[in-house]
């Protein structure tokens, strides 16, 4: 069984301030943190590699740069087999995570996060329709049993209903906020895994064969939509009189 | 130079801090109202090496040296110095002791349930007529066969009503007295003779609980000394140095959960149409606040630097001990009144704060003895030895 975990990281929302009538965001203190849903996605995996009883593989991966070492370490310290780097600044990384996939060879499961926290992109989506996986979304919990995904999602958002959903793999799984938290790393595993110099690998895009990077959507610009109006206070004769 | 943490200890603290928020915070009010720490949240943080930072791996710890453990302990104090003050005189003096003299056989047989929280640990010193004056002590421990007999009390001895193993400081040579004459022994809590008294009542560190120990002919292997037979007070005092880093570490923890509070209610409270925080009163004791505690980061993480790559730290050490417990108890003291009445409130924490900072001026040797250990390192580097 190998299973991969997709993770971004985020600047924390915690230390932006956004001004609206400036239309800005400022940057008060710029820390990052693990996607809040990949982390999950992260959780779901080792959870399924404790399962087996360790009989799995689970594979890390993120586009990034030093900062995204950093969180694939943090993901090597909580016991993921290996941790994958693909150094990359604004190349999309649908393309690259699935050139990945085909890259390692026979991945069984790949877990991600539903949304990213900053720009609200599935990735798990698009990777699915590129490699033609099963597809799942929404998942609160996931296991496997004789190579059938099993996963909970929660369909009703008042939070009353929870729906089974079973496929076969190959599957991609991506992970709503609710589902269980991560775990905490073992202090020791933390030093060793930053201390180790080859914790993190590095594949570049040259090496899955990716030439021609140009992403299909171009960014112009951002801006906050425009200040609404406040409108205007009626009373009820009023309202009965517009029906009428 | 470089002043910054390196990335694995920023990491460390970032999982130590999100273990502090989320699982020792949200039940520090009702620690200090019950005055008990659950046994589960011990173990809970010896799973994640927080019981064995400075410690290396082959012996349950985490390896992460005297810098991984002053991390931890400032941000264990923010949350909680209840908690902060068990694990610290569980791993600061407690097993530090057996860390640092204690066979390789005793090491293997205690440290890694200790390091696991399966174990608690303390550490034994002070006698009902030995504070300041350590060396006073009278504990005896006479030689019977392959067994020493310990017989006497102990006193104001932190986690005692709790601990598994008890580094307890006995006379083995009343001739030479403490300096020469004494030896450390691993007691175990529950071998014949041993006794708790009940736990004492204090103003602060309610969950953390101090009690008399009474030793009436425990009898205690061979094995389980401690480092030299007469030169235990040698152990000991080694031991407390050490201490003294990670206590300015707690301090310094204690310090920023203070300015914390203060700057979120100077942002929060308004008075006169505006924020407290427009007021140069209020922005002044902000400001001295931060300037203080930002010197005494300073101080503790290079006196952790000194430790940990073997330099000389002692007199340094003094300073973290003596610096912190004031500055905490300043700061602790200026929050109470940035916050007004509400300081005074038992149900918000600056009212634990102020009650816990004070004994930081008092425990592992006070004040005074910081001076007198700072003064008699400094003048010893001119050539002269002071008489205690």
């Amino acid at each position: 069984m190998k299973i991969l975990v997709l993770l971004k990281n985020i600047l924390d929302p915690h230390g932006m301030m956004i001004n609206r009538k400036a239309g800005k965001v400022f940057i008060n203190k710029k820390e990052w943190l693990m996607n809040p849903s990949d982390a999950r996605a992260l959780e779901a995996g080792l959870k399924i590699k404790d399962a087996l009883n360790g009989d799995a593989v689970v594979i890390a991966a993120a586009v990034g740069d030093d900062v995204t070492a950093n969180l694939l370490r943090d993901a090597k310290a909580l016991g993921v087999d290996r941790a994958i780097l693909i150094p990359s600044k604004d190349a999309p990384a649908g393309r690259l995570y699935t050139a990945l996939v085909n890259h390692l060879g026979d991945i069984d499961l790949i877990l991600t996060g539903g949304s990213a926290l900053d720009t609200g992109e599935n990735i798990g989506a698009q990777i699915a329709e590129g490699l033609n996986f099963a597809f799942i979304g929404g998942a609160v919990k996931c296991t496997i049993e004789n190579d059938v995904v099993h996963v909970t999602r929660k369909d009703d958002p008042a939070g009353r209903l929870y729906n089974g959903y079973d496929c076969d793999l190959p599957a991609v799984v991506t992970f709503s906020r609710e589902a269980p938290s991560l775990r905490y790393a073992h202090g020791g595993d933390i030093i060793i895994a930053y201390r180790d110099k080859n914790a993190v690998e590095t594949i570049s895009a040259d090496d899955l064969g990716l030439t021609d990077l140009q992403p299909i959507v171009v960014e112009r610009g951002q801006s906050t939509p425009p200040e609404r109006e406040f409108g205007k206070q009626v009373s009820v004769e009023e309202v009965v009189n517009k029906i009428r | 130079m470089d002043f910054d943490l390196s990335p694995e200890y920023t990491a460390l603290r970032k999982m130590i801090r999100s273990v502090c928020e989320e699982e020792i915070a949200p039940v520090a009010h009702k620690i200090d109202e019950t005055g008990i720490v659950e046994r589960d949240l011990l173990r809970k943080l010896g799973e994640l090496g927080i019981l064995g930072v400075p410690f290396p791996r082959e012996y349950g710890g985490m390896g992460a040296g005297e810098i991984g453990y002053c991390i931890m302990m400032e941000e264990m104090n923010r949350a909680s110095a209840s908690v902060a003050t068990i694990v610290g005189a569980h791993i600061g003096i407690g097993v530090m002791s057996m860390y640092l003299d204690g066979s390789k056989a005793l090491k293997a047989k205690y440290m890694p349930d200790l390091c696991s929280g399966k174990k608690v640990c303390a550490f034994a010193l002070t006698e009902p007529n030995a504070g300041s004056d350590a060396a006073g002590i009278q504990l005896r421990a006479t030689l019977e066969g392959d067994s020493y007999m310990l017989d006497g009390q102990k006193m104001w001895i932190t986690n005692g009503p709790i601990a598994d193993v008890i580094n307890v400081l006995a006379i083995t040579d009343p001739a030479l007295g403490a300096r020469g004459g004494a030896t450390v022994f691993a007691v175990e809590s529950k071998w014949e003779g041993y006794s708790t008294g009940k736990p004492e009542r204090k103003m602060g560190l309610h969950g953390s609980p101090t009690s008399l120990l009474n030793f009436d002919n425990v009898r205690v292997p061979k094995e389980n000394v401690i480092g030299q037979i007469g030169l235990g007070f040698v152990t000991f005092m080694k031991t407390l140095d050490i201490g003294r880093v990670s206590l300015g570490a707690a301090t310094l923890g204690g310090a920023q959960a203070s300015l914390d509070a203060s700057v979120r209610w100077a942002r929060t409270r308004s008075q006169y149409g505006k924020q407290i925080a427009h007021n140069q009163t209020i922005q002044f004791m902000l400001a001295d606040m931060a300037t203080e505690i930002e010197s005494l980061r300073a101080l503790v993480y290079r006196t952790a630097w000194l430790v940990d790559s073997g330099k000389p730290f002692i007199k340094e050490a003094g300073m973290c001990k003596l610096l912190g417990s004031e500055i905490a108890s300043r700061c602790v003291d200026r929050a109470v009144q940035i916050h007004g009445a509400l300081g005074l409130s038992r149900d918000f924490p600056m009212e634990r704060g102020f009650r816990d900072a004070r004994i930081s001026e008092i425990f592992e040797g006070t004040n005074e003895i910081q001076r007198i250990v700072i003064a008699s390192e400094l003048m010893q580097e001119v050539g002269v030895r002071l008489r205690p």
